[in-house]
């Protein structure tokens, strides 16, 4: 195997919730499938989920009532289970998005100062 | 808030799964599809690659153990696992699982009847708010001086010089003559007169009315207010609601009724429950005891109680109070020398006040114990023994990586399933207990009604945790220490004998406990047997009991003389009575003793003492013919003994021997401590009776004569020539009625019927109560040695089959596990012997009148005991004669 894959251990759960939520409110409804290669895609293939970091994370974020899940059929005609973003799951994405602003605009200021 | 949601899911998710494991499958399924047709699969190096996304998307088993734990609670998912699997478990051992709680609900069901009791008679806290910072204060003569009431003018220093203490209350209990009208037939019923702020220190709200002002009830005799128990109001003014702020009538004094408590407040005084709650300040009112009583100094009848101040400790209360105490020793030594302050919990003062009682209570919850500890060494026993049949599925788990903790916990949760059976099924024995116990007899306002309460139910509990984490103990280090490699071999893993020598230890310490236990009962038994055909001294047959007061009357002093010459002579007349006598002490009746503190003149009192504190009795000239105390040397009383004649006295055989001992006692002097009493002289000696109880040792007792001294409180005792003396209680009363309409009578039954619920009655309750506890523990630790010597042949089949082919009988093997079987009870009742010549030692100090074990009990005891362990013994050991060798050896 080459080098240690980046990033992909390292995705910190509050991240993930982030990422998966920001993912179904942008494009609609997706299976995990679909979710993983769109992270993957938008982070330039750094960012690499393995399974059970991912379906774990869905599966919360379901018990939280931020998603919902139902068995579908893909554009193939597969049966796959297809998650969506619930309101909670929006108003949930707008609180985190702002905190997350505001975490990195202070991380961002605390790095360029010099001193 | 979606964090809770998410929990309550996952709680869910436990019990009942949402997402099945193969609808998880299916998902990750389609995913790693996915991932694998990604990678284009039609290329050179296609597997490669196919293998590298696999593995990036990583293994479909490790993402579903991932996900069945984020589905439910993983700890609780065990738990339950757990729980299902100890079930399972004891489905398939009906017969382990039947003995197994069956101990457990033995050991639950005694000690929680048991701690009912010993909850209602002393553990209970006070009903009142925060009960744990009341406190009680008393100013004692010595250690062992239950008599340690204070006079009010003390008290009132006391409270006034108080920084510690919120506040400090008094009060006494009181007989009144009680009606709900004016001209109505009084009834006596037991109160309280409490200091005016009894209510507001204990926090305590009446639940209709209202309580003492402020202020009220601080004059003396001003105001005239009573609050009622919910008890009195329920059960004998029929929860009458207009009574509020009606007037009631004590000893013929209005009283105007302001409140009725709640049913929660059942007295500072238990087990006994008031009536009413009137001020101290109305005592003189309801018929002086004494002139200026509450202005006496040693008039000391009150008990105090006060609040402790958040965070003012016990002892520096005392320090506070025992200063101002100091200070009022020396400025009233006549009436408070020689007694010191002391501040004490309530639990202490109850456990002092009531030492009989406490040795009962420790004995009954010693041999709860011992039966407990029997139930959960059959417990361990069995699961021992399930344990080695399990010790290769614990090693196979062990060896596929299961850890430690996780199989401790199955453990456990094994030994938590069969506690909380065995508790359900305690608590229904429990309640069969407490009902009988619900039966000792008691009256007069006395409540001594054991519950089925929380407290019980959570004293069970706690009984059971501690009994599964005893008996879940053994099995659970046996588990754990289990070598893997040979485990995993043989199916007879570790060294058997290690293993079997520990239960064996287990059965050799109940049978140790059995002998203890019937060496107790045995004792008790003889010691029962004794008390029935004791004589106490005087007659117990042909004798009608009634008692008055003739304070509750408002009498004169000489009011009460005619009053009770009268009442006597008319007695005496009545058709079918043939003597009449009155004493102020009736023996056995634990409602009317007196103690009086005496000077003996010329004998040295222990350490100090100025006087000695001894039961005694005011009698009329008639009492001794009438009860047939024998009079053993000089005189009884006789009607020449006048007021203002020359004051005598009459002592008991004991009571000489103790103060003048090789000494003739008549013409030597003795004075009362208190009242400045002149010196009286001894006239007489009688015989030595039982004054308080059957079993009592030898007593000393004092009489005095009616005439020389006052009493308002008296009870008459008829001699009827019947054998049957209650026909004359009729008549009896029609007398007091014609003399003095308003007197109230009391207490109005034979004397056969007293002498009976005290020398029988209660004790036969005793006898039973330790014989049941005693019996479960010997049949527990029966079934110990029987499962014990049944396992231990089974396990042996193939090696008594060896014997067998050999050429042994069936006989020899009979002897051979009967040998085994009688080793373990010798080895038991030795050490059992031991132990119980402790624990007799301890009973016959413990209980008075016991007395030391019957030798024949060391005698007996143990042969039963090897009978019974013999027949435990037998049927396994018919098993294994039966045992065929070819099947035997044919075994694995």
């Amino acid at each position: 195997m080459p080098n240690r894959e980046p990033a992909k251990a390292d995705v910190l759960q509050g991240t993930l919730d982030l990422m998966v939520l920001q993912t179904l409110a942008a494009l609609g409804p997706l299976h995990g499938y679909a979710i993983a290669a769109r992270l993957e895609q938008v982070s330039g293939g750094s960012l690499q989920l393995n399974m059970g970091t991912l379906y774990p994370g869905l599966m919360r974020l379901e018990q939280r009532g931020l998603l919902r899940a139902k068995w579908g059929v893909t554009g193939n005609n597969r049966r796959a289970r297809f998650y969506a973003i619930t309101p909670a799951g929006r108003r949930q994405l707008a609180t985190e998005r702002s905190a997350w602003t505001r975490m990195t605009s202070i991380i961002d200021a605390l790095l360029r100062d010099p001193a | 808030m979606a964090a809770l949601r998410e929990w309550l899911i996952r709680l869910w998710g436990t019990v009942r799964r949402q997402r099945t494991d193969e609808d998880l499958e299916q998902e990750l399924r389609f995913h790693h599809d996915l991932a694998v047709e990604g990678t284009g699969r039609h290329t050179a190096s296609g597997e490669d690659l196919e293998r590298e996304a696999a593995l990036r998307a990583g293994g479909i088993a490790h993402a579903m153990e991932h996900m069945r734990d984020q589905r439910g609670l993983p700890w609780l998912d065990d738990g339950v696992r757990d729980v299902r699997h100890a079930l399972r478990l004891l489905r398939r051992n009906p017969v382990f699982a039947a003995i197994a709680i069956a101990s457990l609900a033995v050991g639950v069901g005694a000690n929680c009847a048991i701690f009912s009791l010993a909850d209602e008679l002393f553990l209970r806290p006070l009903p009142v708010r925060d009960a744990a910072a009341v406190m009680t204060i008393s100013t004692d003569a010595g250690e062992d001086d239950a008599y340690d009431a204070m006079s009010y003018p003390n008290y009132l220093d006391l409270r006034d010089a108080s920084q510690s203490f919120e506040g400090l209350v008094a009060y006494r209990i009181s007989t009144v003559g009680f009606a709900r009208a004016a001209g109505a037939t009084r009834e006596t019923h037991r109160g309280a007169l409490v200091s005016d702020n009894f209510f507001r220190v204990l926090g305590v709200e009446p639940a209709i009315g209202r309580a003492f002002a402020p202020g009220e009830g601080l004059v003396p005799g001003r105001d005239a207010v009573v609050v009622l128990s919910d008890d009195f109001w329920r059960n004998t003014l029929g929860a009458d609601p207009s009574i509020l702020d009606d007037i009631v009538w004590m000893n013929g004094v209005a009283f105007h009724v302001i409140g009725v408590l709640p049913a929660s407040f059942t007295g500072t005084e238990q087990p006994l429950r008031p009536a009413f709650y009137a001020p101290i300040a109305m005592a003189p009112r309801l018929g002086a005891r004494l002139e200026g009583e509450l202005a006496r100094r040693d008039d000391r009848v009150y008990s105090v109680k006060g609040r402790l101040k958040p965070g003012v400790s016990k002892a520096r209360a005392r320090a506070e109070l025992a200063g101002r105490w100091d200070a009022l020793v020396r400025e009233y030594p006549e009436a408070n020398r020689h007694r010191t302050l002391n501040v004490r919990s309530e639990l202490e003062e109850r456990l002092r006040e009531d030492p009989w009682d406490v040795v009962l209570m420790a004995i009954f919850s010693a041999l709860a114990a011992v039966v407990l500890i029997i139930a959960c060494a059959n417990v361990a026993n069995l699961m021992l023994g399930r344990a080695r049949a399990r010790a290769r599925e614990m090693a196979v788990r062990l060896a596929l990586g299961v850890s430690r903790g996780r199989l401790l916990r199955q453990l456990f949760t094994e030994a938590a399933v069969l506690a909380i059976a065995g508790f359900a099924a305690g608590i229904a024995l429990a309640y069969a207990g407490i009902r009988f116990l619900q039966t000792i007899p008691t009256r007069d306002q006395i409540v001594i009604a054991p519950q089925l309460d929380e407290r019980v139910l959570l004293f069970g509990v706690l009984v059971a945790a501690a009994s599964a984490i005893l008996f879940g103990l053994a099995p659970a280090r046996q588990g754990l220490r289990t070598d893997l490699a040979p485990a995993l071999k043989t199916s007879e893993p570790g060294d058997a004998r290690t293993r079997i020598a520990g239960r064996h230890v287990l059965v050799v310490g109940q049978i140790a406990a059995s002998m203890v236990l019937l060496v107790a009962i045995g004792m008790l038994l003889d010691g029962f047997r004794k008390a029935v055909v004791l004589d106490p001294g005087f007659r117990t047959d042909h004798l009608m009991l009634m008692t008055t007061d003739t304070a509750l009357v408002q009498d004169t002093a000489a009011q009460t003389r005619a009053f009770y010459r009268e009442l006597a002579e008319r007695a005496r007349a009545l058709p079918g009575a043939t003597a009449a006598a009155l004493t102020s002490a009736v023996p056995f009746d634990l409602n009317a003793q007196e103690i009086e503190p005496i000077i003996p003149e010329g004998s040295q009192l222990p350490d100090g003492q100025e006087s000695v504190s001894t039961p005694a009795a005011v009698v009329d000239e008639r009492y001794f013919d009438t009860m047939r105390v024998r009079v053993a040397a000089g005189r009884g009383f006789t009607v020449d003994d006048r007021d203002g004649s020359r004051p005598v006295a009459i002592v008991n055989e004991e009571l000489a021997k103790t103060y003048w001992p090789h000494q003739d006692p008549i013409g030597k002097r003795l004075r009362l401590a208190e009242g400045g009493s002149p010196w009286l002289e001894i006239v007489g000696v009688t015989q030595t009776g039982k004054y308080r109880w059957i079993a009592e040792g030898p007593t000393p007792f004092l009489y005095l004569p009616f005439s020389q001294h006052a009493r308002t409180r008296m009870s008459l005792l008829v001699e009827t020539a019947g054998a049957d003396a209650a026909p004359i209680a009729a008549p009896l009363r029609d007398i007091v009625r014609t003399i003095d309409a308003n007197q109230p009578v009391s207490n109005v039954q034979t004397f056969a019927s007293l002498y009976h619920e005290r020398t029988i009655a209660v004790p036969l309750m005793i006898m039973q109560t330790v014989g049941t506890i005693a019996l479960l523990g010997l049949t527990l630790a029966l079934i110990g040695l029987y499962g014990l010597v049944a396992y231990s042949v089974a396990r042996r089949t193939r090696e008594i089959g060896i014997r067998m082919a050999i050429g042994a009988g069936k006989s020899d093997v009979l002897a051979m596990v009967l040998r085994e079987g009688l080793k373990l009870s010798i080895v038991g009742i030795a050490i059992g012997g031991v132990v119980s010549v402790w624990v007799a030692r301890a009973l016959t100090a413990a209980l008075v009148g016991v007395g030391a074990p019957n030798p024949a009990t060391y005698a007996v005891v143990p042969v039963v005991l090897i009978a019974l362990t013999m027949a435990a013994t037998y049927f396994p050991a018919r098993r294994a004669a039966r045992v065929d060798p070819l099947i035997a050896l044919r075994q694995e």
